[in-house]
């Protein structure tokens, strides 16, 4: 075919009589509309056309269309006429006046279709119209009250966009041309062009309540300006003023109007750049956003969603109060979700993303998120403006998503940083040594680890974002996933899993059973070395699903009472408090002395929580808005479960069981004298604490591995060959946070790397950095005086004999260790500090922990000079309670104190 | 006086049309006037138990302190959007992308400048009833 023909083809007719066809279509889509249409529901009169009336959503999108026809090929039109010259055949300066009027009209026609959708960018855009109009001086109120209407209203909006509005550009029309009919044939071709876009392409609509606004595409420009501007009257004195200089045009000098169209073009086409890039990549809050995220954005600009007009499915009858979403005709009779989470209420989409506009199961599924909540999507499902911005904010600090304490002491102890206070993010680690060991070993427990199937987390299977705590299947959901999943039909009407605030203990588990395995220690369990197969006693000891054995030793009395990991800790702990938070201490708010304090509590009436997650927390709990709650002394954050009644005594309920606990206040001996105001609660009722030392790490180059931060096998990995483990009392230090606090310790980084097999020249590394415990094991009756004072485990010298030898008139400590020496320090192989020696830096995983010195190692082991002869009860140890240094003095001849 | 006849009915035509402009123009005004008065001049009540921080009630918000109760437009003055709510005490304009401090009314980032228009807001001790008198200034 001669390129002439098809040429010819495609140019068919000038670009103003297709503007003008696609007027008249648009007029004509615009008069059967009106009928399904209802402008005092727009929103829902709209959604409606698009779930149950496929002609109507043909009409509508045929509308659309022939609307962005007219818009673009009338722009088309113009820039014909200002490019050939042609605007000075206008002589008549009535008749290019009221071109300008018809090119605003055409403005205000744009801009009123996009508002009389309803959705939450036709409201806003509403809003905004209105509001610049008022900035318009004199007759500004005016045109706002004829041009908008008020927010309540849309009568006056719907009659200037159908009537006012139609009529003006007829008029126009008719003025410039003379006639209003384009030939038949170009009127016949764009009519079945169009027709065919609107049979596959959807008109786009919004979320009524979406938080990300983005204007109509062509007034996307003058947002993003208006974003930059704190003056929207400029914005509107630059619109005016275009309008003016178009309309003086034809008056100009030549040379004056060549400038001036250079201008508009330029101007054109920066507007139209700025269109793009806003429409791309602004993201909620005007946050860049990548492709992916324009990809899962609420509103798109084109739709594919072919109309069945065959389509026989009748009206499907949706309760008045329920939200008016596509997914809900299959799954509106969806169980299992809490109140907080109803889908009537909060609809699928918020959720579940997809296609909320169409009743197609296809349609319907595209793009759908089927696992909400991970961090990939959170920001467009659960940390929407609409949700909970807050919390997943504060999540992507937390501790648990980004691992930076356990990254911060890898690498410090692998020789990669030299401070322990630097903050990290797992999904930052690299490949070298130390994040490689953290790859192959310990990337796996943050929560940005994406869930990626459906059901309960396998106990391998850590983190999932807000799943990992708030995602639960009971029997019926699971058999409702499994009969979803054998796509059987009318699978879609099941029970889905809860969301809910009810986080069990064993959520916590598959994470916190590692390193100081508070998890299981608070249960009473240790982990041993022993083999699955070498389990003999099924009542003292058990095998995790993980292979691991573990053996009983002792619960943490708040276990014993019933009590869950989230009966202590809120969620300004577990999901953070929004800061970069280096270690675990750092994220925890709760203290034992919040509960168990001998004074008032510090509390705080339930109507006065001032955050407004608190607020929600207290709603979902139904808890007493005149009840009292108990406030942590770290941070001031509220106990949501705890009561303190008229006595001031405080009660706590188990969230998980309803029970309540009377909160016992300290025994008379912890507050006692000077002797103990020193210790933490901990140094005294932690039973025991996980120890294990003698740990081994190579680098395996042959070995099959795992890097658990992009869930991929690979070859060559860390292997940790684990030393002995055995659980007793915790070691004591000190910690220069709270200077001279005495709190309890275990072995953190006891451990070899043997860095050679990773880098030639690298050497072997060897460590023993003790870790500040937090047990977990805690018991109702603290340790006696000889626990500490004559108990070389309690002061760091690890396992052996201490004993107290008098040889005349001269008493003398010595100390024979259980362990043989490390070849590295030369000290047991179990100890923090060597007996009566300075301990050596570096020897704690925190900057602040440090074992005891030599001359409070010789205080410690001069009152247990004195427990070898005078009974723990004697009036003697009492006094030297309330006031050692006044007993010393008066200590009599026989009293022999160690020489050293 | 032929020439003068038709100038002096021109000019009759222009006035008068001009005449019925002004008048239409100024019922327009009265009208217009009128209505955004009526729209305003609201008053709404609230409970007692106005919980503490940022309470939002669509056209306006409260917010409860222990020092005070306040009661602000939710109308972005920038450019008019509905202000939503945001993080804590901080309500987002998702038009634009202002910030603004829920206690104050003040804005914490642009492009809006101007803080947020107050209402009246009083305890009344008869009925133990919040009241916010919605005044929007028509300018």
């Amino acid at each position: 075919m001669d390129i002439n023909k098809i040429k010819k083809l495609i140019q068919f007719d000038t670009a103003g009589w297709i503007a003008i066809s696609g007027l008249l279509i648009c007029v004509l889509s615009g008069i059967l509309l009106a009928i399904p249409y209802d402008f005092t529901h727009s929103f829902e009169s709209v959604t409606g056309i698009l779930l149950f009336n496929p002609s109507a959503t043909l009409v509508r999108n045929l509308h659309y269309w022939s609307a962005q026809v007219f818009f673009i090929f009338t722009i088309f039109h113009i820039y014909d006429h200002l490019n050939k010259s042609t605007e000075t055949n206008i002589r008549n300066s009535r008749t290019w006046l009221i071109l300008c009027i018809v090119l605003a009209t055409l403005g205000y026609e744009m801009i009123s279709g996009f508002i009389l959708k309803g959705d939450a960018g036709g409201i806003q855009a509403r809003r905004i119209i209105a509001s610049l109009l008022r900035n318009i001086p004199l007759a500004g109120n005016m045109l706002s009250s004829a041009l908008t209407g008020s927010e309540e209203n849309w009568q006056i909006i719907y009659i200037q966009h159908v009537a006012t509005g139609t009529i003006i550009l007829f008029i126009g029309v008719y003025e410039h041309v003379k006639r209003i009919w384009p030939k038949p044939r170009s009127f016949a071709l764009i009519f079945v062009l169009l027709l065919l876009i609107s049979l596959l392409f959807r008109a786009p609509l919004g979320m009524v309540e979406s938080s990300q606004i983005k204007g109509p595409w062509f007034f996307i420009g003058i947002q993003e300006i208006l974003h930059l501007s704190s003056h929207p009257s400029y914005v509107i004195s630059l619109i005016g003023v275009v309008f003016s200089v178009f309309y003086l045009i034809p008056r100009m000098s030549q040379r004056i109007r060549r400038i001036i169209k250079w201008f508009l073009f330029v101007g054109g086409i920066l507007y139209l750049s700025i269109t793009f890039c806003a429409l791309l990549f602004r993201g909620e809050n005007w946050q860049w956003q990548g492709w992916n995220d324009f990809r899962k954005s609420d509103e798109k600009l084109v739709i594919f969603n072919p109309v069945n007009l065959f389509n026989s499915d009748s009206i499907v009858f949706t309760p008045e109060n329920q939200k008016k979403e596509g997914c809900l005709v299959c799954h509106g009779t969806t169980t299992g979700l809490s109140e907080s989470h109803k889908p009537a209420t909060i609809g699928c989409f918020a959720c579940h993303k997809g296609d909320p506009f169409t009743s197609d199961k296809v349609s319907a599924h595209r793009n759908m998120i089927k696992i909400p909540g991970n961090f990939s999507n959170v920001r467009q499902t659960c940390g929407t403006q609409n949700c909970h911005p807050d919390m997943a904010g504060r999540m992507l600090n937390s501790l648990m998503t980004t691992q930076s304490g356990i990254i911060g002491v890898d690498k410090f102890v692998f020789g990669e940083t030299p401070s322990l206070n630097d903050t990290f993010q797992v999904k930052n680690l690299g490949h070298s040594a130390a994040d490689t060991h953290l790859r192959n070993l310990c990337a796996s427990c943050h929560l940005g680890n994406d869930k990626l199937t459906t059901g309960n987390s396998a106990w391998l299977e850590r983190g999932g974002g807000c799943n990992a705590c708030h995602l639960h299947y009971n029997d019926e959901a699971l058999k409702s996933m499994k009969r979803m999943q054998s796509k059987l039909p009318a699978s879609g009407f099941g029970v889905h899993p809860s969301i809910d605030i009810q986080v069990s203990n064993d959520r916590c588990k598959s994470c916190h059973s590692r390193s100081g395995r508070i998890s299981l220690n608070y249960e009473g369990w240790n982990e041993t070395t022993l083999k699955a197969s070498a389990v003999t006693d099924s009542v003292h000891q058990k095998v995790l699903p993980d292979e691991r054995v573990v053996e009983y030793v002792q619960s943490d009395i708040h276990h014993q009472k019933g009590m869950a990991c989230i009966d202590c800790h809120g969620s300004y702990e577990i999901m953070g408090d929004g800061k970069h938070q280096v270690h675990k201490e750092d994220g925890v708010k709760v203290q034992c002395m919040d509960c168990h304090l001998a004074g008032n509590p510090k509390s705080v009436l339930v109507a006065r929580l001032s955050d407004r997650e608190s607020q929600m927390v207290a709603w979902l709990r139904k808890i007493d808005p005149k009840n009292s709650l108990v406030v942590t002394a770290k941070g001031e954050y509220p106990l949501m479960n705890t009561r303190v009644d008229s006595s001031e005594r405080i009660w706590l309920t188990g969230k998980l069981t309803g029970k309540n606990h009377l909160s016992k206040p300290p025994s008379p001996i912890c507050t006692k004298g000077k002797g103990h105001n020193r210790l933490s609660c901990e140094s005294c009722h932690t039973s025991w604490v996980p120890q294990c030392i003698g740990c081994h790490n190579a680098f395996e180059k042959d070995t099959k591995g795992y890097d658990l931060l992009t869930n991929k096998q690979v070859t060559g990995t860390w292997v940790e060959y684990a030393g002995i483990g055995f659980a007793r009392a915790p070691v004591l230090g000190v910690s220069d946070k709270i200077p001279g606090k005495i709190v309890t310790a275990m072995p953190g980084m006891v451990m070899t790397i043997e860095k050679e097999s990773f880098g030639k020249g690298e050497g072997t590394k060897f460590h023993r950095l003790y870790a500040p415990a937090s047990g977990h094991t805690t018991v109702r009756e603290g340790r006696g005086c000889k626990s500490c004072h004559n108990n070389p485990l309690a002061l760091g010298y690890g396992d052996g004999v201490l004993i107290y030898r008098i040889s005349g008139s001269a008493g003398k400590w010595v100390f024979e260790p259980k362990f043989a020496r490390n070849e590295h320090d030369s000290l047991p192989e179990d100890a923090w500090v060597g007996f009566l020696k300075e301990g050596r830096l570096p020897n704690s995983t925190r900057s602040w922990l440090r074992p005891f010195t030599v001359k409070e190692q010789q205080h410690i082991l001069e009152v247990g000079s004195c427990l070898t002869c005078h009974d723990v009860k004697s009036k003697v140890m009492e006094g030297a309670l309330e006031d050692y240094s006044k007993i010393r003095l008066q200590r009599k001849r026989e009293c022999i104190m160690p020489d050293w | 006086m032929k020439i003068q006849k038709q100038i002096s009915r021109k000019i009759f035509i222009r006035w008068t049309v001009r005449l019925i402009l002004g008048i239409s123009l100024w019922i327009w005004y009265r009208l217009t006037r009128f209505q955004t008065e009526l729209e305003n001049k609201i008053e709404f009540v609230h409970g007692e138990d106005i919980p503490l921080g940022v309470s939002y009630f669509g056209k306006y918000y409260i917010f409860h302190s222990e020092n005070s109760t306040r009661a602000f437009s939710t109308t972005c003055t920038h450019a008019g959007c509905r202000i939503g709510k945001g993080s804590e005490a901080i309500l987002q304009c998702n038009c634009h992308g202002s910030q603004f401090d829920g206690a104050s009314g003040k804005p914490l980032k642009g492009p809006a400048i101007k803080p947020l228009q107050e209402f009246d807001c009083s305890f009344n001790k008869q009925s133990g009833q919040w009241i916010v008198k919605f005044h929007r200034d028509p300018s």
